[in-house]
């Protein structure tokens, strides 16, 4: 086991941190997909409305990607396809008859029935976080059993002490792509040390450690654009497991629901693609409902299902207030992790953010703070003036194909000018992408 | 009910055409009096508390112990207070204090002012320390209209004109005291301008004393603890690192800068020390702890170079910068038979080679990554 160690960074202490007992919820009368919240998504439709769809049957694919397809998760009509923007298809919704009919698959080891199950489309790839191509090869696989952020997983506990399919998923991935898989978790840890044919590296439990793009930058660092690293999530490498096991499509997906304004944070086991609003709904309707963490999630709505690669619900308080004269307070109940306020002297106890930026937007003024949570070799301050500059020679000198705006997210979140440095980062990220 | 008096405003500023360039004024007065409310739009979502207004306001409290001292000074040095009690120094050097703050502020916020309307961003806190600082750098005697034009001129000289805060090349407070010091050198050098009231009495500061090779009478307490003639702000050693301790603390001044600018100022004058042989200038055996408490070295290793924005932003470019000033600033006091004092122009110098600096390293680290991609 290899061990590395990441010095910078911080785990954000939010209240609302669910309990790791697995909550079964009633299955919803509805399920809802949103092609639209997958980025350079082009969606062709293989449904109408009133079409009967079985688990499993691909109801849509990328254009530039059509081989990779998409599947239901339940058995039922098709309700409603409403359009968005320039005819981008915004929802698919399916109505839930309950008998989970499940369409055929072989479950033969093979690329073609990887496509077809439908589970292709959970693995994606660094650098641009995007979903492969059917073509495609990956360089090697990562696979983290530790993710970090906010209201995270806890995987130990889900898988760790109970019968899985994690070590069919690895046989699946290694006999398809024949490539390397790097297997992450704890450095504390040795639940995950039985896998086989994976090699194991362990980090301090210090976000971004668990981000996949930070575990890369220190493993096998992405040296171009075409130099890919795939990864997927836990969960999603057992039910890759499950099905090669099984031949059914694995149709529930495990959802952490926490943040401050929830009253029972909970993990909760659902069916792919049920909408917010039934998996939760004791919270202030002024609050904030992120899908993902809050770190990297994007803000959704209660008649949403979570954005397709999430496996976390975050439901934030919003924050009004205006302190009177607040840059002169002593500031005893500020969360803050420079040494501004008086709160750093008391111990850390959960703190109460919100939606509130706390501050104006200002000019870069570079007093270091960026590099106090940046644990790669990338010069933070650099690159992002070269992305504003739109420079893309000197973006790809710095290193801009290691980096994911979720490893940026805690410099934006310590910058005082409140600069949107994973906005940045992102933006760099398309214009490379548009330039390939 | 200042609240909802505040937000009455801004709804009529904002509803008429006209006044509404003028809403950076507003928004100034608004969040001076209360925090901001505005929520995250993109991912993180949540965010820090500390904003640059507290960032700022804290190189002002660091600069606190400099200014009450430097305020005591003025009346202790001065001739005409004859009882020497604390308050009665006081109260005659904030006579003179205050009227220049009302001045510097003035003068430097309306074109601050100005220049956020025209560009309609809101006002930069850059010039809160900017402004603090310069009648800290001026000797007691200096004209108030002399302050205004320099005020004004590091400003629209040293910072507008690149931008704004965040931009500029180099310190604006430097700025305008570089330009008083070569536009009316009578008034910012020699040994009349230290003693207020000006035409008095003349004294010489330390470093001028030992430069021009009369009786030097100054014991190194007196100058670390600041009973000594110099502007304002320099005199007092002690007080500046009070101010260096908090910077540090707070993670707000680099500890990388101080450092290495006082380990360049160490190494230049032990070297020169071992030169004096060669000629009879009594500058070059100055030792290092001596040059640590003369003039503003202190005050401008802690408040000048660690400037974030003109000083090198990276780490390794924060050393070589440091050491550069340190070694600038005694190379201009022993060797330049010119100026006695050289930490305002070693700082100028040093932000002036900063971008090369911070370039070279760039392009260093850029070589490594090539160099690990290679393999």
């Amino acid at each position: 086991m290899n061990k590395i160690k990441i010095s910078k960074g911080h785990n954000l202490s939010i209240e609302g941190v669910p309990s790791p007992v697995v909550v079964d919820i009633k299955d919803p009368e509805k399920i809802s997909f949103h092609p639209s919240s997958i980025k350079n998504f082009k969606t062709k439709l293989l449904v109408k409305k009133g079409d009967y769809v079985k688990v499993g049957t691909p109801i849509f694919f990328n254009k530039q990607n059509e081989k990779v397809l998409f599947v239901s998760s339940c058995s039922g009509t098709i309700d409603n396809i409403s359009f968005g923007y320039r005819r981008s298809v915004d929802s698919i919704d399916i109505n839930n008859d309950l008998k989970y009919d499940q369409e055929d698959h072989s479950d033969n080891v093979s690329r073609e029935n990887l496509l077809k199950s439908g589970l292709w489309t959970y693995i994606r790839q660094k650098p641009f976080s995007k979903i492969p191509h059917y073509s495609s090869s990956p360089n090697s696989i990562f696979i983290s059993a530790m993710p970090t952020e906010p209201f995270a997983i806890d995987y130990e506990d889900l898988f760790g002490y109970s019968e899985n399919y994690l070590q069919d998923g690895i046989n699946v991935l290694k006999s398809i792509f024949k490539c390397d898989i790097y297997f992450s978790s704890f450095d504390n840890s040795s639940v995950f040390k039985e896998l086989k044919k994976v090699n194991h590296y362990a980090f301090n439990n210090l976000h971004p450690a668990g981000n996949i793009g930070v575990q890369i930058h220190n493993i096998n660092p992405i040296k171009k654009a075409d130099d890919c690293r795939w990864y997927l999530s836990l969960q999603d490498l057992n039910r890759l497991g499950e099905f090669f096991t099984k031949g059914n499509y694995p149709n529930y997906k495990f959802i952490n629901l926490g943040g401050n304004a929830l009253k029972s944070p909970s993990l909760k086991k659902t069916l792919i693609g049920t909408k917010v609003k039934d998996l939760v709904n004791d919270f202030d309707l002024k609050a904030s409902i992120i899908s993902g963490d809050v770190l990297s999630g994007k803000l959704t709505k209660s008649d949403y299902s979570l954005n397709y690669h999430d496996e976390i619900l975050s439901v934030l308080k919003t924050d009004n207030k205006r302190e009177f004269l607040g840059w002169l307070m002593p500031g005893f109940k500020k969360y803050s992790l420079t040494n501004l306020f008086f709160s750093k002297l008391i111990s850390n106890r959960k703190s109460n953010l919100s939606t509130n930026k706390n501050g104006s937007v200002r000019t870069i003024v570079p007093v270091g703070n960026w590099d106090k949570v940046m644990p790669m070799n990338i010069l933070s301050e650099y690159l992002v003036k070269s992305i504003i500059s739109k420079d893309i020679e000197m973006m790809e000198k710095l290193g801009i194909y290691e980096c994911s705006p979720e490893d940026f997210a805690l410099c934006a979140f310590i910058c005082q000018s409140k600069v949107e440095v994973s906005k940045i980062i992102e933006d760099g990220l398309d214009i490379m992408e548009d330039d390939l | 009910m200042l609240r909802q008096l505040l937000d009455k405003a801004e709804k009529i500023i904002l509803s008429n055409e006209k006044l509404k360039r003028f809403h950076p004024l507003h928004d100034a007065l608004d969040t001076f009096l209360y925090t901001t409310n505005t929520r995250t739009e993109h991912a993180p979502y949540v965010r820090d508390s500390v904003d640059l207004k507290r960032t700022m306001i804290l190189v002002v409290l660091a600069l606190l112990p400099t200014f009450f001292f430097g305020t005591y000074n003025v009346g202790l040095q001065s001739p005409e207070v004859l009882d020497k009690s604390f308050l009665n120094c006081f109260i005659y050097g904030i006579k003179i204090v205050l009227p220049m703050y009302l001045v510097v502020f003035a003068a430097g916020g309306l074109f601050e002012a100005l220049f956020a309307v025209v560009r309609g961003h809101e006002i930069n806190e850059g010039f809160l320390v900017t402004g603090f600082l310069i009648p800290l750098t001026m000797p007691p005697t200096v004209p108030l209209w002399m302050l205004a034009v320099a005020t004004i001129f590091g400003v629209v000289i040293g910072k507008e004109i690149f931008g704004g805060t965040g931009y500029n090349i180099f310190n604006p407070a430097l700025t305008a005291r570089v330009f008083l010091f070569f536009a009316y050198p009578i008034y910012m050098s020699g040994n009349k301008p230290w003693i207020a009231p000006m035409d008095g009495m003349s004294k010489a500061t330390p470093l001028l004393s030992k430069s021009s090779e009369v009786d030097f009478t100054y014991s190194w307490s007196d100058m670390f603890f600041g009973f000594i003639p110099g502007s304002i702000g320099e005199t007092s050693t002690l007080a500046v690192l009070l101010g260096a301790g908090l910077l540090l603390l707070t993670g707000v001044g680099s500890w990388r800068t101080m450092l290495s600018t006082c380990v360049g100022m160490v190494i230049t004058s032990l070297l020169l020390n071992q030169l004096s042989f060669i000629s009879d200038n009594p500058m070059l055996s100055i030792k290092a702890i001596d040059h640590f408490v003369m003039g503003s070295f202190a005050f401008g290793m802690v408040f000048m170079a660690t400037d974030p924005v003109s000083s090198a932003q990276t780490n390794k470019g924060r050393w070589m910068y440091g050491m550069l000033i340190g070694f600038m600033v005694v190379i201009i006091r022993c060797i330049n038979p010119a100026y006695p004092e050289g930490m305002m122009l070693a700082i100028l110098f040093a932000n002036a080679f900063a971008p090369l600096i911070d370039y070279s390293v760039v392009q260093s680290h850029i070589k490594k990554r090539e160099l690990i991609n290679a393999k």
